[in-house]
């Protein structure tokens, strides 16, 4: 431990708390997101037989950001990777850094119907953590 | 950046610093609150299926789920989010994981069901455990009685610091965050564990971004995949496997947290 700095604990005596104990420790670096995540609803005309269709959601950070994803599909939420592997391909999707620019997430979805299909996410992504 | 607020930035590095990735706390910023970490343990018999569900104290939480089986490795926790492969030859089929967040009615929306899936003939254990965070994934309050009456609170910018919802909250001392005790980037040879030393004498709460070397760029890493990143209390772990992939090794970035996910 450095001996300067700040720590605040979650009830624990501040000074024998162990490390998980501390809400805080400005030793370390905390893990932060931005305040709201991005929140994209991007219709895909799907070419259907889990074969992969793309599409990107910009965060025009200019570099990698650390990031976790979720979709909204039918019903339900569900954090991403979402991986169905095989051919029923009712749900498979994943969301990679950008292959060709930064700026951008790619989103890929292998659907087992062709059409459109509505899909939602909400990213959380970080400007203090890059994985470049 | 605001031109108010709280900032910190890395040992050495003038606060006044621009670069966001040398400043360890910002108000600008939203850590993630840790509300609770909560864990089943099932034993699912040979070739069934198993339902875990989970109920929560608000609707629509962030969760980061972890996995551990005795038919695998009775010693790792691994990072799961949705997996299904009900065919796959490979060990963590044992127990697939299919993880559904309702929300078809505000009813479920507090609630996470998870069907674990055991392919072997042998019965397994099978423990979840799910870190949960006082931050939400689509909108709802998070009106919750304090549980304590002293500590540290960071309202995110235009919001009250004397009200209740901890939507509204950068930062509360009655939760800890995820703070980052080990990072970096390495290479992973393919086919074979990967050992990071982090010797905190429990299991912290991990996560990793994998790029296969089919020059893929990084995606998060989930269960039973080709990316897996596992944990125990002496080390985090690292793999890499496609059998359709040439390359011989694979690019992994990881974090190792302060936050307790379990004790062994």
């Amino acid at each position: 431990m450095a001996d300067v700095g700040l720590k605040i604990s979650k009830g624990e005596n501040v000074f024998s708390a162990f490390l998980d104990e501390l809400s805080f420790n400005s030793k370390y670096k905390q893990f932060k997101f931005i305040a709201e995540p991005i929140d994209d609803t991007t219709i895909v005309n799907a070419t259907g037989l889990d074969i992969p269709d793309e599409y990107t959601i910009a965060h025009n950070q200019g570099f990698e950001p650390a990031f976790i994803s979720f979709i909204v599909d039918f019903n339900f939420v569900y954090r991403l990777p979402v991986e169905y592997p095989g051919t029923t391909g009712a749900l498979d999707y994943r969301l990679y850094m950008g292959s060709n620019d930064p700026n951008f997430f790619d989103v890929t979805l292998r659907a087992a119907s062709s059409g459109n299909k509505t899909v939602r996410t909400l990213t959380f992504y970080s400007e203090s953590e890059r994985l470049d | 950046m605001a031109d108010y607020g709280l900032k910190q930035a890395v040992q050495g590095v003038s606060v006044f610093t621009t670069d966001p990735t040398q400043v360890s706390f910002s108000t600008k910023y939203n850590a993630f609150k840790l509300y609770e970490i909560t864990t089943q343990t099932k034993t699912i018999p040979g070739s069934s299926d198993t339902s875990y569900l989970f109920n929560f104290d608000f609707d629509f939480p962030v969760i980061w789920g972890f996995a551990k089986n005795t038919v695998y490795d009775s010693s790792k926790w691994i990072a799961i989010s949705q997996w299904n492969d009900a065919t796959s030859l490979n060990p963590w089929a044992a127990s697939a994981l299919l993880l559904q967040q309702l929300i078809s009615g505000q009813t479920d929306a507090d609630r996470l069901s998870i069907t674990a899936q055991n392919n072997n003939l042998a019965s397994t254990d099978l423990s979840i455990a799910l870190a949960v965070f006082a931050d939400e994934i689509l909108g709802s309050d998070r009106i919750l009685t304090p549980r304590a009456d002293f500590g540290f609170k960071v309202a995110k910018s235009g919001f009250d610091v004397l009200g209740k919802n901890l939507n509204e909250q950068i930062y509360n001392s009655e939760y800890g965050t995820l703070t980052i005790f080990d990072s970096g980037r390495v290479t992973v040879p393919k086919s074979s564990w990967y050992a990071i030393p982090h010797n905190l004498g429990y299991v912290p709460i991990f996560a990793g971004f994998g790029a296969g070397g089919q020059a893929l760029p990084f995606t998060s890493i989930n269960f039973g995949g080709d990316y897996r990143v596992a944990a125990d209390s002496s080390n985090l772990y690292l793999f890499y496997d496609n059998s359709v992939d040439p390359d011989t090794e694979s690019e992994f970035f990881y974090y190792i947290f302060t936050e307790r996910l379990a004790d062994s």
